[in-house]
């Protein structure tokens, strides 16, 4: 199928832009992009950039106008999750979501299903396209391109729009995705005050706490720590997963971890045919153990 | 106004990578079914809003009506009445179609969703039925509140980097995000023993004009390989030492 011109919407976020530009150019390179902003310029490798600096939301009718004017749209993140369905239906589009890996050539794209226990393949038959994309798995193309955003009016009524009224930032403490040792906790360490012993492992071995979504439902430790399908990604050398089943869903964030270590009372624990190092004990126990052992050798 | 929260009843998506198998490209048929994980914190934030504003709320879902005894977890947690519209296509048109079908039926005005299902996984069903009903659509949201001395919500949405609070009016559709302040309840006795009187209606399916969005190809189960190795436990100072060593030699630490 010729693709002769593209799509790009999303957030102004340098890794979503990225990701995007990356993927738009395997199309075709005739690209242009909106973006929810309130920058002036945006480095992207596109001909022109519509701007709106409100919630997709309130310009959705705005967006369908523009974008049935191209073959395939691509869009990720929030934005995505506000646009792409209602775009796919207004647009009589054929779609895909939550892509993962695209093979360009045949128009397929595949999606991981069941908690990353199954991949299905979708074909794209017919234009327009929308495709939906799954952050972090695509390469973040920067672009040293710099585009003038043209801002668009959102066009709906006052009495429809949705406003914000309050913005409260999550101060974010670790970066989970770039450390190189993680020690992740589940709904095995049973409290918060378990969480703090964690923390200070992974001090002592020069790595930051993460854990399983059962942790953070518990309120142990916060929901930036999550790590797996909807949580981070890691990309650490080493892993220390104490507590820890080991669900599909947990296990797709820590791929490409090089060194899983499991510690966990149940022999029979899914984690440990992931984990390079098994150790069959009470965390608490084997924590001890570590700190005494660390000690030893690091005085 | 009446309330809806849409839920799916899915296999057990904690069934372990080795025990997941397929049958007709569709995971096997023969593990528990339990109520989606974001479908169950979705109810929760309709309960919520339903003591908060004192309205009607409808369970809802697309699918066999042998599915009942699951799908009665939303009654026993504390929702009025369950709608089951009969019927097993995967196809999120078909389902979102149908949803709405039982959406304007049972004159609902605010719906529910949870983010994602969790086996398809393709967070398409909630933005759809938002689309066919032409209602405003909100995505990752994890509590709704009906203002006191207007028309208006204002609803809490949890983005990787902030927390939004927005108000609005008029009908709209949100997907529910998991957080601690909409954790599951646990249906207590009471509750229990009343959903036994709670009114179940099931509806008859109706074919949406079929929407060719893509072409299923194939399914496949991924294939990873890894080398594990059990450490001895009978002195965990000894398995430490151990580790520490091997890590060391492996220039991990
Ligand atoms: C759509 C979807 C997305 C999801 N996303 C994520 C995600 O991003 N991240 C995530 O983690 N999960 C995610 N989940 C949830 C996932 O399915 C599991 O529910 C979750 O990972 C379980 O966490 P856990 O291993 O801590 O708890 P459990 O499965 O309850 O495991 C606890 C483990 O601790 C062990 N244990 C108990 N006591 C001790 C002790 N004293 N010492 C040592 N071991 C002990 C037990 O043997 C058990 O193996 C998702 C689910 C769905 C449906
Ligand atoms: N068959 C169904 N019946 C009722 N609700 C559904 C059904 N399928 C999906 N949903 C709802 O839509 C959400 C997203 O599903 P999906 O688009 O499959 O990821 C789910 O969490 C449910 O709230």
């Amino acid at each position: 199928m010729k693709v002769n011109n593209a799509l790009i919407i999303s957030d102004d976020s340098k890794d979503r832009l990225g990701e995007l530009n990356f993927v738009s150019h395997k199309f075709c390179n005739n690209i242009d992009a909106i973006v929810f902003s309130n920058k002036s310029e945006i480095e992207i490798d596109a001909n022109k950039v519509f701007g709106f600096n409100t919630l997709p939301v309130n310009a959705i009718d705005r967006i369908a106008q523009i974008a049935k004017n191209y073959d395939v749209i691509l869009t990720n993140g929030i934005v995505g999750a506000y646009v792409g369905g209602i775009l796919a239906y207004k647009l009589n589009m054929s779609c895909v979501f939550g892509v993962n890996e695209i093979k360009y050539d045949d128009f397929i794209f595949i999606h991981s299903a069941y908690g990353d226990k199954a991949l299905f393949e979708y074909k794209i038959e017919r234009l327009p396209a929308l495709i939906v994309l799954k952050e972090k798995y695509f390469e973040a193309l920067a672009s040293t391109n710099k585009v003038n955003v043209e801002y668009v009016e959102a066009d709906v009524s006052k009495q429809d729009t949705v406003t914000v009224i309050k913005e409260e930032k999550i101060e974010k403490t670790v970066d989970l995705g770039k450390a190189k040792i993680v020690v992740g906790g589940g709904r095995g360490i049973g409290s918060k005050e378990g969480f703090a012993i964690l923390e200070k492992i992974a001090k002592k071995l020069g790595g930051v706490a993460g854990a399983s979504r059962a942790a953070v439902d518990n309120n142990w430790i916060s929901y930036q720590y999550q790590i797996g399908q909807s949580g981070a990604m890691l990309s650490a050398d080493v892993y220390f997963a104490f507590g820890i089943s080991g669900a599909t869903q947990h296990l797709a964030g820590i791929k490409n971890v090089k060194c899983v270590i499991a510690i966990n009372t149940d022999e029979q624990a899914p984690i440990f045919k992931r984990a390079r190092y098994n150790i069959v004990a009470d965390w608490k126990e084997f924590v001890n153990a570590l700190i005494n052992q660390l000690e030893a050798v690091n005085g | 106004m009446n309330i809806g929260v849409c839920i799916k009843v899915v296999y057990d998506y904690e069934t372990p990578a080795e025990k997941f198998h397929l049958g007709n490209n569709r995971m096997h048929g023969d593990y528990k079914e339990v109520l989606g994980l974001y479908d169950e914190h979705a109810i929760e934030v309709a309960l919520q809003l339903k003591s908060n504003m004192n309205a009607k709320l409808y369970a809802i879902s697309y699918a066999k009506s042998d599915k009942v005894s699951v799908l009665k977890k939303a009654l026993s947690m504390g929702s009025d009445e369950l709608i089951v519209i009969n019927g097993e296509k995967d196809d999120p048109f078909q389902t979102a179609y149908n949803l709405v079908n039982a959406i304007n039926k049972y004159d609902i005005g605010l719906v529910v969703f949870g983010r994602m299902s969790s086996d398809l996984e393709r967070e398409m069903v909630p933005p759809l039925s938002a689309a066919m009903l032409n209602w405003r659509y909100l995505p990752y949201v994890i509590s709704i509140t009906k203002d006191e001395n207007n028309d208006r919500f204002t609803c809490i949405q949890q983005l990787e980097d902030k927390n939004l609070t927005l108000s609005l009016g008029g009908k709209f559709v949100a997907s529910i995000t998991d957080a601690p302040c909409n954790l599951p309840r646990i249906p207590n006795l009471k509750e229990i023993m009343k959903s036994k009187s709670k009114p179940i209606h099931i509806e008859d399916e109706v074919n949406f004009t079929s929407f060719d969005w893509a072409r299923e190809m194939d399914v496949k189960i991924p294939t990873y390989e890894y080398v594990n190795e059990m450490l001895p436990n009978e002195d965990l100072n000894v398995t430490a030492k151990l580790l520490i060593d091997n890590l060391k030699k492996e220039h991990y630490l």
